[in-house]
């Protein structure tokens, strides 16, 4: 079955090249523009796996984790932080938001494919 | 898909246009002395972005030098630099190098130096903030060790940025000689399920790597009426192959919470823990080592910030080395509260559905051409409504309730028109470098002062003003302003200002720059018009006209060609583009005092009230903002002075009269007694009556620009298709009236 | 000379006359062709640019195609035409003769234009290229005729008229 991700990024390019590369993977895509719009988007798209940016205005990324492991239907959504940041202090943080996995940017397509079948078979 | 990249790549660019300009906003806004979070956060996250989308569509020298400019940004982020006037000029001139980049990956200019911005980005870091020659005083307490840049730079490196997490194998022995086979004991913690991570996944993948399973721990398991179904119990003991690199097994833990017990060593290790024999270690069944470290531990970890420490690792076991059998071992330090006995979600799991956060504005990005032919079908239809109503009788008008329809239809407009305006801002945007360049290049130090620059604006305007100003920016620092010490001997203050301003009056805006420099040396303006040709040696020109000539065509003042005007195309450029877009520059300086240019131009291009009229029987648009009043001359009314001129007696005020006809040159053998005379009022010429035919209608066209498929033609604002399908062309009237006519035919020596 | 047109021929083009001269220009740049029809005259411009016209809601220039080349202007006539083309994104229509025939050509075969014509700016032709033409009758002559390919980036309008602007 195709898996439905729903990936949350400020920049349209970024949210392009993500669509474009796993679409071409065979993963369905659906995204967000900030945390907000991917909170929303959670509820209305419910995919097999979220993939988020952390700097993002109005909700940024650990706060999007927050919320939507908060919400009894996501919990066993497996999350993970696409992010061009790399601190373990980040790291730390997005672990304890409910992130299941970090991808530092820039990320190659196959290899972000790869990634996402190992929390997501 | 290398379009479809192409395509992705110039929306990245367009991202990183509106990233510059937010930085450039938040760096000028903490230059002005904001300091606020929100506004360097604004900052950081623009060159986060850039150094984000850099970084994907491959463009290495820009993602590099982003990254430094955000490790800088960081620091402030987190107060741990203060932005001190020197540390903001170093950001400042490093957002100057960003910009040049990013034009770099656009392909549009060479790698730019960014070596000096980069060592005073570095210095920044290394410093704390204090930028060399910057006064040490707000230097921050030295709290931490040097930058913590570099060393993740690295580690970025590694494969595709695939940075492994919670695998620390630093404190491991060296492998022993005859590298024994891999003994990986994995017990996924609590935090690791409740982030979704699947352990048998990861089992799963340690065995396509040749691992199997030895032995599955199942003693932690609680009696049943005890579990919590979100908590982990079981302990998988793996034998891995020697050959197998160490990284191989702990990418597999890549996504497997820190706080999960994963330990790989080599079978022979002696750090084995306690209890394993001998036989043990060398034999097929490896020992079962209970670890039950952690259980609930670390699911308290909102509240107890103390497992955070960075590279967060194999936490319980290898932090005591011999983990104690059995069920004894104490909760690691660190390791804080208990979690709520049998609590369906512990810390994590308590809050009800999250508040659907709709208050926020969305955004949609539109391709501007769907919005362009949105609003030529919004004209059209407003034209339609206008031709339905002239062709019903009023009565039947309000039987189909068509002033109803008519006001929708305008709503529609103005909110179509809307989508359109932008704040000016975006073309105010680049002035604030571009000053910054200029003040290097000339020696001269300038002051920019802003104001208007929310006002609101056609796109298509927008777009089209940045290189006229671009050129009147540059004009009024190159030869508007002086240097310091011709200033010091005017008595001025030694640093020159450039005011830049724009606001709305009714359908126009104005876009004025205006420098507190020398003003405009007309003798000399004069004897360069003369000596390129362009007016007779005894032309009499008034103080208006010569400044005029600044923008004729071919004209430059610079004595010597300087690096920045006098490039060969100058503000007669500005005047040509100005007038394309329907609007003129008008020039005002007052000799040591300085010089304002102004570009009048319409608020929007697109729709425009207007008169059709017939000049020798062809019907054209006279724009309706200039009319004042029409008239049919009586016989005398209309005087010829000379030759060349006639004059109309409105009132005891006598006003020029212009005949567009013979301007177009069309035949026109028509009596003025038979004609109509439109007084107009014309910006630069006051009041014209301007000679026409007859006037067939009132109503709205939508503005059809010539140069879209031709160029522009000196006389006419566009054309405009009319309900049957023709075309009638829109008069400038400004054009049609003002002074380049004059001068254009006599003045010339060409 | 095969004249199976999808398969030998790599490029189409559009023939018409002009001064008794055959032209072709590449389909690809072809939006339509259009019945001649009074174009909008403008003040102002060169005697070739005949007025504008309303190709469905954009306001295009006509082009005499002819005096453009520095013929005698065309005279208009019941099989008149114009040809709508689209020249590095703008629009413009050009007057010619007649349109005579779509037909598939080898960019192989296309010879540069001998320096003949001294008439003409030699830029504004490609090449020239011979075809097989079609008889009134349907059969076809095997000696074809020349095709004078022009070049429609060098005919760009504003080129030109910036000059007259």
């Amino acid at each position: 079955m195709t898996k439905l991700i729903l990936t949350v990024d400020d920049s349209a390019s970024m949210r392009m090249l993500l669509k474009t590369s796993l679409t071409s993977q065979g993963f369905r895509i659906e995204s967000a523009n900030d945390g907000q719009h991917g909170l929303e988007r959670m509820h209305e798209v419910k995919p097999d796996l979220l993939i988020t940016d952390i700097n993002m205005p109005k909700m940024d990324g650990f706060e999007l984790i927050e919320a939507v492991r908060k919400v009894p239907e996501f919990k066993g959504v497996p999350i993970l932080v696409l992010s061009t940041e790399f601190s373990d202090e980040k790291k730390t943080r997005a672990r304890n938001a409910g992130a299941t996995g970090w991808i530092t940017k820039p990320f190659e397509a196959t290899k972000l494919g790869a990634a996402i079948r190992r929390v997501c078979p | 898909m290398s379009d479809e990249f192409d395509d992705i790549q110039a929306i990245f660019f367009e991202e990183c246009t509106e990233g510059l300009t937010t930085a450039e906003e938040g760096l000028s806004a903490m230059q002005a002395g904001d300091v606020s979070a929100e506004t360097i956060a604004g900052v950081f996250r623009a060159v986060h972005s850039i150094k984000g989308g850099a970084g994907a569509f491959g463009h290495s020298d820009l993602t590099a030098f982003a990254h430094k400019f955000e490790n800088v940004l960081d620091e402030v982020r987190a107060n741990k630099i203060v932005p001190t006037p020197g540390v903001i000029r170093v950001m400042l001139s490093s957002f100057d190098v960003l910009s040049d980049h990013v034009e770099a990956a656009k392909g549009n200019a060479p790698r730019p130096n960014d070596g000096a911005a980069l060592s005073a980005l570095e210095q920044v870091l290394a410093n704390k903030g204090v930028p060399e020659g910057d006064a040490p005083a707000a230097a921050a307490p030295a709290a931490a060790a040097p930058a913590p840049a570099p060393a993740p730079a690295e580690e970025e490196e590694d494969e595709f940025g695939f940075r492994p997490v919670g695998v620390s194998l630093e404190d491991l022995d060296s492998p022993a000689d005859e590298p024994a086979g891999w003994v990986v004991r994995f017990k996924p913690s609590r935090a690791a399920l409740a982030n979704a991570g699947e352990p048998l996944l990861t089992v799963r993948e340690l065995e396509g790597l040749g691992a199997r399973v030895e032995s599955v721990d199942l003693s932690g398991l609680p009696s049943l009426r005890d579990i919590d179904p979100e908590d982990s119990y079981v302990t998988w003991v793996i034998a891995a192959p020697a050959e197998l690199p160490e990284s191989d097994l702990s990418d597999c833990f890549d996504f497997v919470a820190p706080d999960s017990v994963i330990e790989i060593k080599r079978a022979a290790e002696d750090v084995l823990p306690e209890g394993a024999t001998e036989a043990e270690m060398d034999g097929d069944e490896i020992p079962f080592v209970p670890v039950t470290a952690t259980v609930d531990d670390f699911m308290d970890l909102g509240a107890d910030p103390a497992p955070a420490p960075a590279p967060v690792a194999v936490e319980a076991p290898a932090a005591a080395p011999a983990p104690a059998p059995a069920a004894a071992a104490a909760p690691p330090a660190g390791g804080g509260g208990m979690p709520p006995a049998g609590g369906g979600g512990g810390g994590t799991g308590g809050g009800g559905p999250a508040k659907p956060a709709n208050e926020a504005a969305q955004t949609i990005r539109v391709d501007l051409i769907k919005l362009d032919l949105l609003l030529n079908l919004v004209g059209e239809l407003v034209i339609r409504n206008s031709i339905l109503a002239d062709r019903l009788s009023p009565a039947d008008r309000q039987r189909v309730e068509l002033p109803e329809l008519a006001r929708l239809t305008r709503q529609i407009q103005d909110n179509v028109m809307s989508l359109r305006a932008q704040p000016i801002r975006q073309a105010f945007s680049r002035v604030p470098r571009m000053l910054r360049d200029l003040s290097v290049e000339t020696g001269k130090q300038i002051n920019l002062e802003t104001t208007g620059e929310t006002t609101e604006v056609d796109k298509g305007v927008i777009e089209k003003i940045g290189d006229p100003l671009t050129h009147m920016i540059r004009n009024a620092a190159d030869h508007g302003l002086e240097s310091a010490e011709e200033r010091i001997a005017a008595g001025k203050d030694p640093a020159g200002t450039i005011k830049l301003s724009a606001e709305q009056k009714g359908a126009r805006i104005f876009v004025r720059v205006a420098d507190n420099g020398r003003g405009i040396n007309r003798e000399r303006v004069r004897a360069k018009a003369v000596e390129k040709g362009i007016i007779s040696a005894d032309a009499q020109l008034t103080n208006e006209e010569i400044d005029q000539l600044i923008c004729a065509p071919g004209f430059s003042t610079a004595e010597k060609i300087s690096n920045i005007s006098g490039r060969g195309v100058g503000m007669d450029v500005v005047r040509s583009n100005v007038e394309a877009l329907g609007g003129r520059v008008e020039i005002h300086s007052v000799p040591g005092e300085g010089t304002t240019f102004t570009m009048i131009l319409p608020l929007t291009l697109a729709i425009l009230d207007g008169m059709i009229v017939r000049l020798a029987g062809q019907r054209f648009v006279l724009p309706l903002t200039h009319v004042l009043e029409t008239i049919q001359p009586e016989p005398g009314q209309v005087k010829r002075t000379s030759p060349d001129n006639e004059v109309i007696d409105m009132r005891g005020e006598y006003l020029p009269v212009k005949r567009a006809t013979e301007i177009f040159g069309l035949n026109d053998d028509r009596n003025i007694e038979d004609s109509l005379v439109v007084i107009v009022e014309s910006e630069s010429s006051g009041k014209v009556g301007l000679v026409v035919d007859t006037i067939d209608d009132r109503r709205e066209v939508v503005i059809k620009s010539l140069d879209q498929n031709l160029h522009p033609i000196r006389g006419l604002g566009g054309a405009t298709i009319l309900g049957d399908g023709s075309i009638a062309l829109i008069l400038d009237i400004e054009a049609l009236v003002s002074s380049p006519s004059r001068y254009t035919p006599k003045g010339l020596a060409a | 000379m095969s004249t199976t047109p999808d398969t030998a021929n790599d490029r189409k083009i559009v023939t018409f006359s002009l001064a008794k001269q055959i032209f072709g220009i590449d389909m690809s740049a072809l939006i339509e062709i259009r019945e001649w029809d009074e174009p909008t005259p403008l003040p102002n411009v060169p005697s070739f640019v005949k007025g504008v016209t309303n190709l469905r809601g954009n306001v295009i220039p006509v082009v005499g195609l002819a005096e453009r080349l520095g013929w005698e202007p065309s005279v208009l006539h019941a099989r008149s035409c114009i040809l709508v083309v689209n020249i590095a994104g703008k629009q413009a229509g050009f007057l010619v003769d007649e349109v005579n025939d779509i037909v598939g050509i080898n960019v192989g075969e296309i010879q540069p234009a001998p320096a003949v014509e001294t008439t003409m700016e030699e830029s504004v032709i490609a090449g020239l290229v011979r075809i097989a033409t079609r008889a009134k009758d349907g059969s076809r002559d095997e000696n074809g005729s020349m095709v004078l390919l022009l070049d429609l980036d060098a005919l760009s309008l504003t080129k030109h008229l910036d000059l007259a602007a």
